[in-house]
């Protein structure tokens, strides 16, 4: 820079300097580098100054949490409870920035909510999110176009514009504006509902003819008592939504699978099924009613003594299915369905039974055996 | 022996056994960078006599599991980390430079512990920090989730 200037300087010396303008230039040349000297030194002298003063500071003053880098940070907050993060979060605003990152709330969100928030819930949540935004853009825009009038609303149309429409896109987007704290704090607060599935529904509101059975519903989470509330979908014929209280975590599950509570689940399992095998299998009152998911066990037909040696029941066109949880004589004790064709037997007065899975899981048929009735029912 | 010298420049001798707990400087010595004394432009005498008497203690981790001195090395732990927290981070510092995962932990496990159910106007006061946030910028933290700033397990001191 130095040398440029001087350089541009000897350059203008040696030119015949006729005209007034040029001497006016040479005279702002000079002016410019006298100024930019002095500029210069002063900025020698105060940085200078200012590296004593910042190493007398450093050693006086202690080191900070705020200091430490931001991995030995993460170290330490990866140790907190949630609420720990939340209050931390209060304490500034670098706390709260750092005590929001998805990485640290990643591990909570998998460790109480994982088991119980399938793809339905999290589809369910980006639906919450992108209303929520658009209601709070709205807002938003009111309340900008209050305060700053209609200059300011074309400024920030054309800012919209500049930045690609980002605000448009993040609507449709619930990952890019929500963080992995705010779905926790919905969930835990029980603001937000989602679907999940409700083993032995209603057995809170003193009903049992739901034994041994999982149905669909919309639950929200009450952190003081550690219990979930359901709400089941309303019966055309009754109208209104059935709610259930106080149910415990293990009730509730994520549905197992993508079909609907109104929609027949196509069983992939039919050839598979032989005597012994736990399965589930769709069942609905009637037509209207949702279905709701049964636990029940393969038989032997009645043609066979059950014994292993002699046993053809696998080879049969049609499948025994009993529901040992109700008595012998019960009707609702036993179903025979078709192995090749099945896809929804019954009647409007035994039900209807409709898609079947057949339960791999040791864990899945556990649970199931846990939820057994203490009595047999009728 | 290893030589180690602190930003003060005092020098400390210690064992290669012991020595070599620490990532950075078991990679120094074994890419033959660790003939003489050892510089640690980051870390004071203060804070390099705590690593050391860490470091010491914990040179034969594996046999205290087979000698039952396992209690032994949990009590010094514990003592180990009875310190203020200014004394703590820099300890925190030097363990991250130096690169000793256990006496990482170990620090950051117990910086967490003294967090635990503390009131925020408790941790602003304990890390001396200043509040910046609105009180609406605060408050709307606190609706978020309010079971996390009430309850008898909150605690207000600062010790």
């Amino acid at each position: 820079m130095l040398f440029f200037l001087v350089s541009c300087f000897s350059f203008m010396l040696l030119k015949p300097m006729g005209t007034l303008s040029n001497v006016w230039f040479c005279e702002e040349v000079v002016k410019f580098l006298a100024l930019w000297f002095r500029k210069g030194r002063n900025a020698m002298m105060k940085s200078d100054v200012k590296s004593k003063l910042e190493k007398v500071v450093e050693k006086e003053e202690d080191i900070c949490l705020l200091d430490l880098p931001d991995l030995t940070l993460e170290c330490i907050f990866e140790r907190l409870t949630p609420d720990g993060l939340c209050s931390m979060a209060a304490v500034c605003s670098s706390l709260r920035e750092k005590c929001g990152s998805d990485h640290l709330w990643e591990k909570h969100m998998k460790q109480k909510w994982g088991g119980l928030i399938g793809s339905a819930a999290y589809k369910e949540w980006q639906c919450y999110i992108a209303s929520r935004n658009k209601a709070s853009l709205l807002m938003n825009s009111r309340k900008k176009r209050d305060f700053r009038g209609k200059f300011s609303t074309i400024r920030q149309l054309l800012l919209n514009r500049s930045k690609g429409n980002e605000d448009d896109r993040r609507v449709g987007d619930a990952s890019a504006m929500s963080s992995v704290m705010d779905w926790f704090l919905s969930l835990e607060s029980g603001k937000f509902w989602f679907p999940a599935q409700v083993f032995n529904r209603e057995v809170q509101n003193g009903h049992v003819g739901f034994m041994l059975s999982c149905y669909d519903a919309e639950v929200s989470y009450d952190c003081s008592t550690n219990t979930f509330s359901a709400r089941y979908p309303s019966y055309p014929s009754h109208g209104r939504r059935i709610i259930e209280e106080d149910i415990e975590w293990n009730r509730l599950r994520a549905p197992t699978v993508d079909t609907p509570p109104y929609v027949l689940h196509v069983s992939d399992c039919l050839h598979d099924l032989k005597p012994d095998d736990h399965f589930e299998i769709q069942w609905r009152k009637s037509k209207e009613f949702p279905y709701g998911w049964w636990y029940g066990v393969v038989g032997h037909l009645e043609t066979c003594n059950g014994s292993e040696s002699s046993c053809h029941c696998h080879d049969s066109e049609t499948v025994l299915l009993e529901f040992k949880q109700y008595t012998s004589g019960s009707r609702w004790r036993q179903t025979v369905i078709n192995r090749k064709d099945h896809r929804e037997v019954g009647n409007e007065e035994d039900g209807f039974y409709g898609g079947i899975r057949k339960l791999y899981s040791d864990k899945e048929i556990s649970l199931w055996k846990s939820l057994w009735p203490s009595s047999t029912l009728e | 022996m290893v030589k180690l010298k602190s930003n003060d420049d005092k020098e400390f001798e210690v064992e290669e056994a012991a020595v070599i707990q620490s990532e950075m400087i078991k990679n120094m010595i074994e890419d033959g960078c660790a003939t003489s004394v050892i510089p640690l432009p980051n870390i004071d005498s203060k804070t390099l006599i705590k690593v050391i008497e860490y470091l010491n203690k914990h040179i034969n981790m594996g046999k205290a599991a087979e000698t039952g001195e396992e209690d032994d090395l949990k009590e010094f732990d514990e003592q180990f980390v009875n310190m203020g927290w200014e004394e703590l981070f820099d300890v925190i510092m030097a363990a991250n430079y130096l690169n000793i995962h256990e006496l990482m932990e170990l620090c950051c496990q117990s910086a967490a512990d003294r967090l635990k159910n503390k009131s925020v106007r408790a941790v602003r006061e304990m890390l001396k920090i200043t509040n910046d946030l609105t009180e609406e910028e605060e408050q709307e933290i606190i609706n978020d989730a309010p079971w996390a700033f009430e309850g008898p397990e909150i605690d207000d001191t600062v010790n």
